[in-house]
């Protein structure tokens, strides 16, 4: 299957499939609307899933979600069906304490997020604080000025945040006037679609005011940054051509995946329609190409066609889906 | 500092430090009839009046020259604002203030805008849009209710009826009020305006708060579209006006202390501009700007440079000082 070609994978001839299958050794999934939606699993992944890693494949669970600690986000997994361990399991929060070790970083961070990013530092042994002081009825200008600020903070780490409100942003920026305090953030996710029109808010919503008030940028260290794989790729058993990542959003799976040099295949069961990577495609932007898919698929539970032993089993699983898309 | 006796008295974009002298200072004000005047910075800061400002902001009227205050602020609509003028010491109309709120309030009623609107800042907004006879939702108290955004979201209830989300200065914006106005705008049909995009303003040595362009860049991401911003340096605040022709562009003088909102909507309407260094911006900043590379800084650098608007009053004569 080419590169960014967009594939629609519904529409291939099988052997074709079934062939660049084959010449994948190791997937990298995203979660949300990919395996699940909040705490629902998404039709079909469970058994895509397992059954990927029936075929011999090694999976894991690459994710923007700093909600909860790996350990965490592997048990919800397992609670939800997916066979997965805590090894497998690599989320932004931790791909920050990672590299706050590797920098060998020794003071302390503040956080503005929620107990996944606090819990991942706590295990690497980073010292944390979170922002506890608010402006209350005070004028901004006053409590601005009364802030105190801490000389052993030397990191501010943004994350999704579902307290986050304007004190914040005036106690991180006071942060970060400092130019050598480091401020880093999880993701550049900005939604993660509900149900009809309505949406949770992503961490681009927190780093993007501190970002713009702060006047300094962040680095990311969730998707689209390459380091979220580190320890994959320092373990030398990463073939970028025999990797697969499969997620739902362009501006992080997709050039996640060309960052690094790995096939993707786009699932339309999250924040991307079909209609979108399409309009990339054909606008022909330059800088906007690294967005394009290799290969789509409806969703994740698609897959199984492919890889199901006994031929009849798949040809009905593919004439139940066609029936149902219809 | 001598100027020179022909017609273009201002070297414009220059950033010129002026050292005023009773020859320059009447050589300069023959050049204008109208000076459009910042507010925070330049006339008072906060709750104070500037030591000074009042007393040569009211020699200049009484010199013949027009006078409006142009504010982004958009907590207090112009009402409110003229009455805090007043009682700190300056002559003017209410008539002669020129805010973000009411400029947004203008291009809603251009528009013909019919629906209600959904605030994302202060009362000032809100009472803008009232005058010009458009609703809105009442100001936003809501906060984190459920254990997840998720559940949040869940339950929040949408007005059918809202048809433009309206962003100004907030400091009570949360996640809540954020996503709230994020799902009003995935509707495209939905309009997005803003009253400014002003940064952060200094309140005291390493000491930053938030302006409006913090909300509004946060509101932009999840949203994925840009809104109209009525206020500097959008000419908009001032376009009325200079249509009318109460404003003539070439005889005007902008006073600001902002590089990228006042000087660049000087800039914008054709003005010329004087920095002064009472506020956010200083001459520091207007030299890093002259040694700048970004293409498009010229359009911040200002024609004058004052460290204080009352290091003129000396040089006026005026008989209402």
């Amino acid at each position: 299957m080419l590169r960014r070609s967009c594939t629609l994978l519904a529409k291939t001839p099988k052997q074709q499939v079934l062939e660049w299958l084959g010449s994948i050794d190791t997937v990298l999934f995203g979660s949300d609307g990919v395996l699940w939606k909040f705490d629902d699993p998404i039709e079909g992944s469970v058994e895509a899933f397992n059954a990927m890693r029936a075929k011999g494949k090694r999976c894991f669970i690459v994710t923007n979600d700093a909600s909860m600690v790996s350990s965490d986000l592997a048990q919800k997994a397992m609670r939800l069906g997916f066979q997965v361990g805590e090894q497998e399991v690599l989320s932004s929060a931790a791909s920050i304490s990672h590299y706050l070790v590797a920098k060998k970083f020794s003071k302390k961070a503040l956080v503005v997020g929620e107990a996944g990013i606090q819990k991942e530092l706590g295990k690497a042994g980073i010292q944390f604080v979170t922002i506890d002081q608010d402006a209350g009825d005070k004028q901004m200008k006053d409590f601005a000025r009364q802030l105190e600020v801490d000389p052993d903070v030397g990191a501010v780490v943004v994350g999704c945040d579902s307290s986050f409100n304007v004190s914040k942003i005036v106690v991180a920026c006071t942060y970060l006037l400092n130019p050598r305090v480091l401020f880093l953030g999880t993701c550049m996710d900005t939604s993660y679609p509900l149900c009809d029109k309505r949406v949770t808010v992503g961490a681009a919503a927190m780093v993007v005011p501190i970002e713009k008030s702060s006047n300094r940028k962040p680095l990311i260290m969730g998707k689209p940054n390459p380091q979220m794989v580190n320890k994959l790729r320092l373990s030398g058993s990463l073939n970028p051509e025999k990797t697969l990542v499969i997620g739902d959003r362009l501006s992080s799976d997709v050039i996640f995946a060309s960052n690094c040099g790995f096939k993707s295949l786009l699932v339309g069961s999250g924040a991307t329609s079909l209609e979108e990577a399409q309009k990339l495609q054909c606008e022909g932007n330059e800088r906007k190409l690294m967005m394009v898919p290799d290969t789509y698929l409806p969703c994740l539970g698609h897959l199984m066609e492919y890889l199901c032993e006994d031929e009849g089993t798949a040809e009905k699983k593919r004439v139940d889906k066609t029936e149902n898309k219809a | 500092m001598n100027f020179a006796l022909t017609r273009k008295v201002l070297h414009m974009g220059g950033g010129r430090v002026l050292t005023p002298n009773t020859f320059n200072v009447r050589q300069l004000l023959n050049t204008f009839d109208t000076i459009v005047y910042a507010a925070d910075g330049v006339l008072w800061r906060h709750e104070e009046a500037l030591h000074g400002a009042a007393d040569t902001f009211n020699a200049l009227r009484g010199m013949g020259k027009n006078a409006f205050i142009c504010t982004n602020n958009s907590s207090y609509s112009c009402r409110d604002l003229s009455k805090k003028a007043n009682k700190l010491g300056f002559m003017v109309a209410e008539n002669e203030i020129l805010s973000s709120a009411q400029a947004l309030a203008r291009f809603m009623r251009e528009r013909k805008f019919q629906r209600k609107v959904y605030i994302v800042g202060g009362q000032g907004i809100k009472d803008e849009l009232k005058l010009v006879g458009i609703d809105s939702l009442p100001l936003d108290t809501a906060s984190m209710q459920e254990n997840s955004l998720a559940e949040q979201v869940q339950k929040m209830y949408f007005d059918a009826n809202v048809g433009a989300v309206a962003v100004g200065m907030d400091k009570d914006l949360n996640v809540v009020k954020l996503t709230k106005a994020s799902i009003y705008l995935r509707n495209s049909q939905t309009l997005f305006v803003a009253t400014n995009r002003d940064r952060a303003f200094p309140v005291a040595a390493d000491r930053h708060v938030p302006g409006a362009g913090v909300m509004v860049a946060a509101i932009q991401a999840v949203a994925k579209r840009p809104p109209f911003t009525c206020g500097k340096p959008s000419p908009y605040v001032c376009s009325h006006l200079m249509r009318q022709g109460v404003i003539q562009p070439e005889r005007t003088l902008m006073v600001g202390d902002t590089m990228y909102t006042d000087i660049q909507f000087g800039y914008n309407c054709g003005f010329h501009t004087l920095l002064v260094g009472t506020g956010v911006s200083s001459l520091k900043d207007i030299r890093t700007a002259q040694a700048s590379k970004q293409p498009m800084i010229y359009q911040q650098i200002p024609d004058l440079y004052l460290p204080r608007l009352s290091d003129l009053l000396p040089f006026l004569h005026s008989r209402n000082r």
